[in-house]
C-alpha cells in the first residue's frame, strides 16, 4: 500500500486526525530540525524555533489548504520564523565543528568499525560543515532548502520570494564552494 | 536527500554526489525527545479540541442539550395546555348558561370547537393565525368527552341550548334554567306588561276555558298594572279584585 502524501496527512490532521500528524512529523522533523540548526548559533535555540515552527503548523491547521507541496508550507515557516529572530537579534555565525552544543554533528554513520574511514569520513563531513557555514546566508539557506527539505528551485524561490533565476543562482554558487571545499581535501 | 540534476540547468552541473554524501554523512543532528514530546503533546491536544473540525462541526456540542430542553419546554407546555383547556371549556359553558338561552343559543351552534379554541391562550411560537387555533380546535376534540363526563354539559348541544343530559349535578340546573323559559313567558302579563287589549282578551280566553280562578288573578295583576283603564262588560270584575 502506497504510504498517503504529505498533504493529505496535513488534511486528515487538519479534520482530528492525530495519527496523521504523527507520520507528517516523523519524515519532516529531522531534515526541519538541521535545516533550522545550521541557521542558529546554538542548539538551543535551534529547538526553540523548531518547536514554534511546528506549533504554528498546529495552530494554523484548520486553514490549511493544497495550495502547494507540504515541503514548501512547512519550510515557508520555518524561514519565517529564522528571518524573525534574525531582526530581533544580529544574526549569529553557524555553529561551528567545535560547538559543544552540537556533538552529534561528528557521529559519522556507516564508519563506526573503520576507524580510519571513520576519520576520513568526520574530516570531510567537517569540512562540508564548515564550509557550508561559511556560504552567505541565502546560498546556506538554498542550499539547505534543497538538501533537507527536497525542494525544487522554484519552490525554493516561492520560499525565499525571489526570482527563481536568482534562487538557481544561489544555490549554484553554494554548491561551487561545498565541492570546492571537499576538493580541498587533498590539498 | 536529493538529486538536484533534471532541476536545475548550469547548477545541476555543479551538483555531485560527493557533496550530497559528505553532507550526508556528517548532517546527523535530530530534535531531542524532549522537544519531540512537547510538539506531540500540542498536536494531540489541538487534534482533540472542538475546533478540530474547522467550519464544519464548530460549536456543535450544544446541540444535544439544546434540542432536550426545547424538547422538554415544548411538551410541558403542551401538557399544560391539554390540562387547561377543559377548564377553559367549563369557563366558556358557565358564561353561555348566565346568557338568555332563547336568543343566544342559535348563532353559538354554529361555531362549537372554534370559539372555545380561540379562548385558549395559543403556546408561544404560535402568534395568532389560523393554523394554530384550528390545531388547538382539533386538540381540543380529544377532551371533548372527557369534558362531558365532568361537568355532564356537550359543548355541541350546550352551544344549542338544547337541555343537557342529565348525568352529573350541573346537568339538572342546566335544564332548569332552559325550563324556565316557559313560566317566565307567562308571567310576562306582570313583568313585561301587555297591552290592555291583549291581557284583557287573554283574561277572557282563560275563562272561556274554565280557569276562573287563574283569570281573575291575571285581572287582578291587569287592575294592579293598569287601575284606571276601564273594564270592559265581557270582562267582570271580581268581588275581591278591587281589594
Amino acid at each position: 500500500m502506497e504510504p498517503l502524501r504529505d498533504e493529505e496527512l496535513m488534511l486528515r490532521y487538519r479534520d482530528g486526525d492525530a495519527s496523521a500528524f504523527d507520520a507528517l512529523y516523523g519524515r519532516h522533523r529531522a531534515g526541519l530540525f538541521r535545516f533550522i540548526l545550521r541557521q542558529c548559533p546554538s542548539r538551543g535555540e535551534a529547538e526553540e524555533i523548531f518547536q514554534e515552527v511546528w506549533m504554528r503548523l498546529i495552530e494554523a491547521r484548520s486553514r490549511y489548504r493544497v495550495e502547494a507541496r507540504f515541503s514548501t508550507y512547512l519550510y515557508h515557516i520555518a524561514v519565517n520564523r529564522l528571518i524573525d529572530r534574525s531582526r530581533r537579534k544580529s544574526n549569529a555565525p553557524v555553529p561551528s565543528l567545535d560547538d559543544p552544543d552540537c556533538p552529534e554533528s561528528f557521529a559519522v554513520a556507516g564508519a563506526a568499525y573503520d576507524p580510519l574511514r571513520q576519520t576520513a569520513a568526520r574530516q570531510e563531513a567537517a569540512r562540508v560543515l564548515a564550509a557550508l557555514a561559511e556560504l552567505p546566508p541565502e546560498q546556506r539557506e538554498a542550499f539547505l532548502l534543497h538538501e533537507e527539505g527536497g525542494l525544487s528551485v522554484g519552490e525554493i524561490a516561492d520560499v525565499t520570494k525571489v526570482g527563481p533565476e536568482t534562487a538557481k543562482s544561489r544555490l549554484r554558487y553554494a554548491l561551487q564552494k561545498l565541492r570546492q571545499a571537499l576538493g580541498d581535501r587533498d590539498e | 536527500m536529493s538529486d538536484l540534476r533534471g532541476q536545475t540547468d548550469d547548477g545541476a552541473e555543479l551538483y555531485t554526489e560527493d557533496v550530497s554524501r559528505a553532507y550526508r554523512l556528517a548532517a546527523r543532528e535530530e530534535p531531542g525527545p524532549e522537544v519531540d514530546a512537547v510538539v506531540h503533546a500540542a498536536a494531540v491536544r489541538a487534534a482533540g479540541s472542538p475546533s478540530r473540525f474547522p467550519g464544519r462541526r464548530r460549536g456543535a456540542w450544544w446541540g444535544v442539550p439544546m434540542a432536550v430542553a426545547a424538547t422538554i419546554v415544548i411538551g410541558v407546555s403542551v401538557a399544560f395546555l391539554a390540562s387547561d383547556r377543559p377548564d377553559s371549556v367549563s369557563q366558556l359553558n358557565e358564561s353561555q348558561r348566565s346568557l338568555p338561552a332563547p336568543s343566544a343559543a342559535p348563532a353559538s351552534a354554529e361555531v362549537p370547537a372554534a370559539d372555545a379554541a380561540r379562548q385558549i391562550p395559543a403556546p408561544e411560537g404560535e402568534t395568532g393565525g389560523q393554523a394554530p387555533v384550528a390545531a388547538a380546535a382539533r386538540e381540543a376534540r380529544p377532551t371533548r368527552e372527557r369534558t362531558t363526563r365532568d361537568q355532564a354539559v356537550p359543548r355541541r348541544e350546550q352551544y344549542a341550548g338544547r337541555p343537557p343530559a342529565p348525568a352529573s349535578a350541573a346537568a339538572p340546573e342546566a335544564a332548569r334554567s332552559m325550563r324556565k323559559t316557559a313560566p317566565e313567558v307567562r308571567s310576562t302579563e306582570e313583568n313585561e306588561p301587555l297591552s290592555p287589549e291583549v291581557w284583557l282578551q287573554r283574561i277572557r280566553e282563560l275563562r272561556n276555558k274554565g280557569e276562573v280562578a287563574q283569570a281573575d288573578e291575571s285581572l287582578r295583576a291587569f287592575r294592579r298594572r293598569y287601575p284606571d283603564y276601564p273594564l270592559p262588560a265581557d270582562v267582570p270584575l271580581p268581588a275581591q279584585v278591587g281589594k
